[in-house]
């Protein structure tokens, strides 16, 4: 038993750290404050392309595709440097759907896609819910017939975020239509420029946008399917396992902490007493510390755990929920410390830390329902876990 | 970064285990509860002819020169088969310090004897009202040309049971580390009464005269000596912890299995269901930060802060584990001729000992406010 990170992790992470810290450049930081906080925008697409040519975006993926093979530990470290700069890294296109194309796609997919993705000129957005299936996700209704040698898909899917500028959807859609569960679903990567496909925003509570998209007698190649047709539940539930990792990762709450922490040393009160030396203040930041030392972890040993290759169905769904349930927790203590100056948005004078708090406040609803929601982690947790039977539903 | 166990370690686990599952029959342990015997002394021996109470000695002295992991293994199976026996105040609190620190006469005098079973030693750290173990109200005179302290030492575990009790005085420059014999003249045991039984004593000193030979330090180093022994001693506490909680969780689980009401087993209910996991993912936690104090400590880093964030989540899970477990039991939880109750009163005695989770988030606090 060691648990820390070896010198050589120790000096990726350091490489990272300044990497990181001088592709933030003032541009960027200014083209993702002023509105698209997802990305998107050209300085955005500019950055993604330097990491790509840098190689980092095929860290840990396969020689044969150009990747580095790193094990899950340094990709954790990875995650964690571009989570803690701030950059709105694809994790989806890159650590998901990516080695999911990989493995499942066909010689032809493969080749039009990966390139693509490796140097980071490809990002999708992913087509799952629909304005009827959310966490039943296998009730969705949107649907695929082949005709021609193409499949022409008809439906309409609900908060397909990142679709405004994304160059394909990974979309899920039923095949067979015989069936209304997970039995006969599919996916198929589609086009954004494809004819009938139709996109209109929806603006949220976090200043995020995200969208509708509806599919009118869309036509995609045979081939844009992935896997078997009918299998696609395989898919689906393997890439939202991977996403769930990417949820909860600790290094955004580390640096806020220490972020929060360093403010709190230079408040003065008129009588020249620190806010940091009231005791109530020091409890609420020890209370957030306490919390990201088992979250960071929760995910060390989920990376070990994938490097060992003895990761557990439950092993996710904990993460999932402690995380999410602790970021919410952690935005309230620190929001108290910061006091009322924390509702000061990130456009106004005087504000803290540009605003985050009162940003991440608002963002932080969609944490415990979206990607599983936390329910249903639960299930998964005392059923996988405890052993303990599922109720009927 | 390596989170298992290596064979050897997964030996004493299993070793461990299964002495302590043998000696915890539910009768048996009823019995020596009402037999007035102040803890389980069979227990005892079995490990120290098994040889788990020399695990951390130095071979020289006789012992298996393992580490502190090695320790908190053991302490975890003992409270997963939790009953009353002074591992912790004898072999961490005490024996590791005096193979880590004391002086080779004595090292001889004491671990051979703590390994083979003959020698219970505790500590006297608390005072009332204070919970900074690193100072002391113990006076230090000198009466006709011998050293002599005197002072009032609250909650000593195992004091009239022990051979020696280790106690921090201050004369007038430095802190000292002595160990008193527990037949000396002028110490004076009033016996307690806690809720897991486990014999506690308020301990008084009138004059007790020191042994310079049971010196342990006296120095300005001190202050690094207790804070040593105070690192290691909560960090043992939290394994324990792990083991009482996991023991709560797992008869909770089973006994949901087997108990039906409206027609079905009452695991089978989503909101008992996540009760139970939210107590899992308690314990994922738990472990992990165990964990890395363990690991931190075990290599000699620093780990003063990880040590109070470990304590942190034993008390809180310690707290909520056991009452899921009393809660989705219901009745038979608080049936005596049920295991289950003795686990509950471990897990609030452990939540309290050596600060409650209050009391390491203000320490935690602090040490954010001073770090750079």
């Amino acid at each position: 038993m060691k648990i820390e990170f070896t010198k050589k992790q120790i000096q990726l992470r350091n490489e990272l750290r300044s990497y990181f810290k001088s592709l933030m450049n003032n541009k960027l930081k200014k083209e993702l404050k002023k509105g698209s906080a997802e990305g998107g925008g050209p300085e955005f697409r500019k950055a993604l392309e330097k990491i790509g040519r840098d190689g980092w975006i095929g860290l840990s993926w396969p020689k044969e595709y150009g990747g580095k093979e790193a094990t899950p530990l340094e990709q954790y470290i990875f995650t964690e440097e571009i989570m803690r700069s701030g950059f709105p890294y694809p994790f989806l296109t890159t650590d998901s759907i990516g080695p999911t194309i990989a493995e499942f796609g066909t010689k032809k997919l493969k080749e039009k896609l990966i390139p693509g993705i490796l140097s980071g000129k490809t990002i999708f957005a992913i087509g799952y819910s629909e304005s009827n299936a959310g966490t039943d996700l296998a009730s969705l209704t949107t649907k695929a017939t082949l005709q021609n040698q193409k499949w022409a898909i008809n439906g309409q899917k609900m908060w397909t975020s990142l679709a405004d500028f994304s160059d394909y959807i990974w979309l899920a859609v039923r095949t067979d239509k015989e069936t209304s569960n997970h039995e006969g679903l599919s996916i198929i990567v589609v086009p954004n420029d494809s004819k009938g496909l139709s996109i209109s925003p929806i603006s949220t509570l976090g200043d995020v946008r995200t969208n509708v998209t509806y599919y009118d007698n869309v036509r995609v190649p045979k081939e844009y399917l992935v896997g078997e047709v009918n299998k696609g539940w395989k898919l689906i539930t393997g890439q939202l396992n991977r996403e769930r990792l990417s949820l909860v990762n600790n290094a955004p709450i580390e640096k806020l902490l220490e972020d929060v922490t360093f403010w709190a040393k230079k408040q003065k009160n008129s009588q020249g007493k620190r806010l940091i030396d009231e005791k109530w203040v020091q409890t609420n930041l020890a209370r957030v510390k306490s919390g990201t030392e088992a979250l960071k972890l929760l995910c060390w040993k989920q990376a070990w755990l994938m490097t060992e290759k003895k990761m557990k169905m439950e092993d996710a769904s904990v993460a999932k929920v402690f995380g999410s349930e602790f970021f919410i927790e952690a935005y309230r203590l620190l929001m108290e410390v910061v006091g009322q100056k924390s509702i000061l948005t990130k456009n106004s004078i005087d504000n803290v830390l540009e605003g985050r708090l009162e940003m991440l406040y608002r963002v932080s609803s969609v944490l415990t329902f979206g990607g599983g929601t936390n329910e249903i982690q639960r299930d998964i947790i005392s059923m996988a876990g405890l052993g303990m039977p599922r109720e009927d539903r | 970064m390596d989170f298992s166990y290596s064979e050897e370690q997964n030996k004493i686990k299993e070793l461990s285990s299964k002495i302590f599952q043998n000696n915890n029959e539910h009768e048996l342990l009823r019995k020596i509860e009402e037999s007035g015997s102040p803890f389980h002394k069979k227990l005892w021996k079995e490990l120290a002819s098994s040889g788990l109470l020399g695990t951390a000695f130095n071979k020289d002295l006789g012992g298996t020169d393992l580490g502190f992991v090695e320790i908190n293994i053991i302490l975890e199976q003992l409270g997963y088969h939790i009953s009353n026996i002074p591992f912790i105040q004898t072999i961490v609190s005490t024996g590791m310090a005096i193979n880590e620190f004391g002086s080779q006469k004595l090292r001889n005098f004491f671990i051979p004897k703590i390994i083979s079973g003959e020698l219970i030693l505790t500590t006297a750290l608390n005072e009332t009202g204070r919970l900074d173990l690193n100072k002391s109200d113990i006076e230090l005179k000198k009466i006709n040309g011998v050293n002599r302290i005197s002072g009032k030492k609250y909650l000593v575990s195992y004091a009239e049971e022990s051979d020696f009790i280790l106690i921090p005085y201050k004369d007038e420059e430095n802190h000292s580390l002595c160990f008193i014999d527990t037949e000396s003249k002028g110490l004076i045991f009033s016996k307690l009464e806690t809720t897991t039984r486990e014999p506690h004593s308020l301990l008084t000193l009138e004059e007790v005269e020191i042994d310079d030979n049971l010196i342990l330090c006296s120095s300005s180093k001190t202050i690094d000596v207790l804070n040593w022994i105070n690192l290691r001693t909560i960090t043992s506490i939290c394994s324990l912890t792990i083991g009482v909680a996991q023991a709560c969780l797992d008869m909770t689980v089973n006994y949901s299995k087997e108990r039906k009401a409206f027609n079905r087993t009452i695991a089978s209910f989503q909101a008992v269901g996540h009760r139970a996991a939210n107590s899992f993912i308690d314990l994922s936690c738990l472990r992990l930060v165990t964990e890395q104090a363990i690991s931190l400590l075990e290599h000699g880093k620093e780990a003063a802060r990880e040590v109070s964030i470990a304590k942190i989540w034993s008390g809180d899970v310690a707290h909520r584990t056991s009452y899921t477990a009393q809660h989705l039991h219901g009745g038979i939880g608080a049936d005596k001729d049920y295991a289950l109750y003795r686990y509950c009163l471990w897990a609030k005695q452990l939540e309290l000992t050596q600060g409650s989770s209050a009391y390491h988030l203000n320490n935690l606090g602090s040490m954010i406010r001073n770090s750079n």
